[in-house]
């Protein structure tokens, strides 16, 4: 029962998400409470080399720093005491360390007590590979998303100056045609670099745990479609791009952040949907609540790739996107947007019916941004 | 292998004591192959058919014990031997993975010899 309740221990700490070193002494302590002896924690390196991460012995400079032929007798020399026992620490089906504890005198391992020894000593080594694995997912994360902040970040100046220059270039009447027409390439795809930008700053940000911070206004829902399926004809000629909004819906919402969400779920729905057929953006009320909806035809999103189309990244990951600029940030950023209001984001897709995105809120924003 | 000898491939670290290992089993009229690692070690058992696989738990790619198991679980490998050798106490875990046999490290010749002539049911190992 001792046992049961030391592994529990370990248990709960990992699953709490204490911190990797907290858990490795827990580890550490219980193996010497229940085994008798002092215990070291060795990772090993792809060459054989051996470091200590965490150990209960004397003097820790007496260690194995190799998988070699002395491994036993400096085993034995650091836990004072040829008797000991040894598992290897598995992260991931590899080898990556190995984690031993001295044992009392008089306690051979190959009696049947050191069967039980041996599987004990098993589950802890076992505990310590899991610590050890999270802790390195959970530094990895940290460190991609550090680095997205810092892109999205240093890269804004350096581009604002691009964009700058090509503007400067365009409003100078005396350029030759041909320089003309690679200022506003320049621009239009420098433009295009700062919304990829935007996208990574409002995801550094979600990521953060942090919701997306609003400036509501008094606004219709009616302009905002306007305004957007303007832009978007503009951009896309040949779609047939249809807004249905029969009387003015009327609240307080972020502008510039609905507006955001209507140009991606509008813009996906031209690069994915049906060409020959209109898409359609309709705004609506459901009792208290004002619905947008974006609708069009088309094969529709497989079942399984519908459960992850919000996550980040997403899209990016999937084949034949006929070369959109996605990074696969639109959708959870649009989430992210309709969450801060309070609200959701849904999809429906059927082979009948072609694709619906439904964002649906309520008439005025939350004060506080609700996550 | 055409020959009658019996082929044991050893698994571990290229060191001294794989060395004697080898040359202990080779005195005794064992064919012997090696392999440094799990994942080469598995591919080598495919490829040699041998008798008998030695494996230290402590090698990378996959470990001993894990071999053990990708063996067993593999009709390629059907009928071929597992003694599995370690500093590791590990004898209990060689024994549900389904190795016919454990040896703790250090080996001895004796031990070695009298470990492999025991897995193979004492055939072929001249003693």
């Amino acid at each position: 029962v001792t046992e049961v309740r030391a592994l529990a221990a370990i248990g709960r700490q990992l699953t709490a998400g204490a911190a990797v070193d907290d858990v490795l002494a827990l580890v550490l302590r219980h193996a010497g409470e229940l085994l008798g002896g002092r215990a070291i924690l060795l990772l090993s390196s792809d060459d054989g080399a051996l470091t200590t991460r965490a150990a209960t012995v004397s003097d820790p400079s007496r260690a194995p720093t190799a998988i070699d032929d002395d491994l036993a007798a400096r085993l034995g020399d650091v836990l004072d005491g040829p008797g000991f026992l040894a598992a290897p620490v598995v992260i991931a089906g590899a080898v990556r360390g190995l984690f031993a504890v001295g044992r009392a005198a008089g306690t051979p391992d190959d009696e049947p007590d050191g069967d039980h020894a041996e599987w004990l000593l098993s589950a802890l080594a076992d505990q310590a590979a899991l610590a050890l694995e999270r802790a390195s997912l959970d530094e990895g994360t940290r460190l991609r998303e550090r680095l997205l902040g810092i892109v999205g970040h240093d890269l804004r100046n350096p581009l604002g100056a691009i964009v700058m220059a090509a503007d400067v270039v365009l409003r100078d009447h005396g350029v030759e045609p041909e320089v003309e027409r690679l200022a506003s390439r320049v621009q239009s795809s420098a433009r295009r670099m700062g919304r990829i930008l935007d996208q990574l700053a409002d995801f550094t940000q979600a990521r953060r745990g942090n919701a997306l911070p609003l400036v509501p206004e008094l606004c219709d829902l009616g302009d905002i479609g306007r305004e957007v399926l303007g832009e978007l004809r503009t951009a896309y000629p040949d779609a047939t791009l249809a807004l249905v909004c029969d009387a003015p819906i009327v609240g307080e919402w972020d502008r510039a952040r609905i507006a955001q969400v209507l140009t991606n779920l509008a813009s996906n729905a031209v690069q994915h949907g049906d060409s020959e057929r209109p898409i359609s953006v309709s705004c609506g009320t459901v009792g208290d609540a004002v619905t947008v909806t974006v609708h069009n035809h088309g094969a529709p999103i497989p079942r399984d790739l519908q459960r992850v189309l919000f996550d980040p990244f997403q899209r990016a990951a999937q084949a034949g996107l006929h070369g959109s600029p996605s990074f696969g940030l639109g959708l959870y950023i649009s989430r992210e947007i309709a969450h801060a209001h309070g609200g959701t984001l849904a999809v429906r897709s059927s082979d009948d019916a072609g694709t619906v995105f439904a964002l649906t809120m309520p008439r005025r924003a939350p004060a506080s941004p609700v996550l | 292998m055409s020959e009658d000898r019996l082929h044991v491939l050893f698994v571990d670290r290229d060191c001294p004591s794989r060395g004697r290992s080898v040359a202990w089993l080779e005195a005794a009229g064992v064919h012997v192959t090696t392999a440094d690692d799990g994942i080469s070690a598995w591919t080598a058992v495919r490829r040699e058919r041998p008798d008998v696989v030695i494996a230290e738990i402590l090698i990378d790619g996959l470990d001993g014990l894990a071999l053990c198991r990708a063996l067993r679980s593999d009709a390629a490998a059907d009928g071929v031997r597992v003694l599995i050798v370690s500093v590791l106490a590990a004898r209990a875990r060689a024994a549900e993975c389904g190795a016919d046999g454990f040896l703790r490290k250090p080996l001895a010749e004796p031990a070695l010899i009298a470990a492999v002539a025991d897995v193979v049911g004492g055939l072929r190992v001249a003693s």
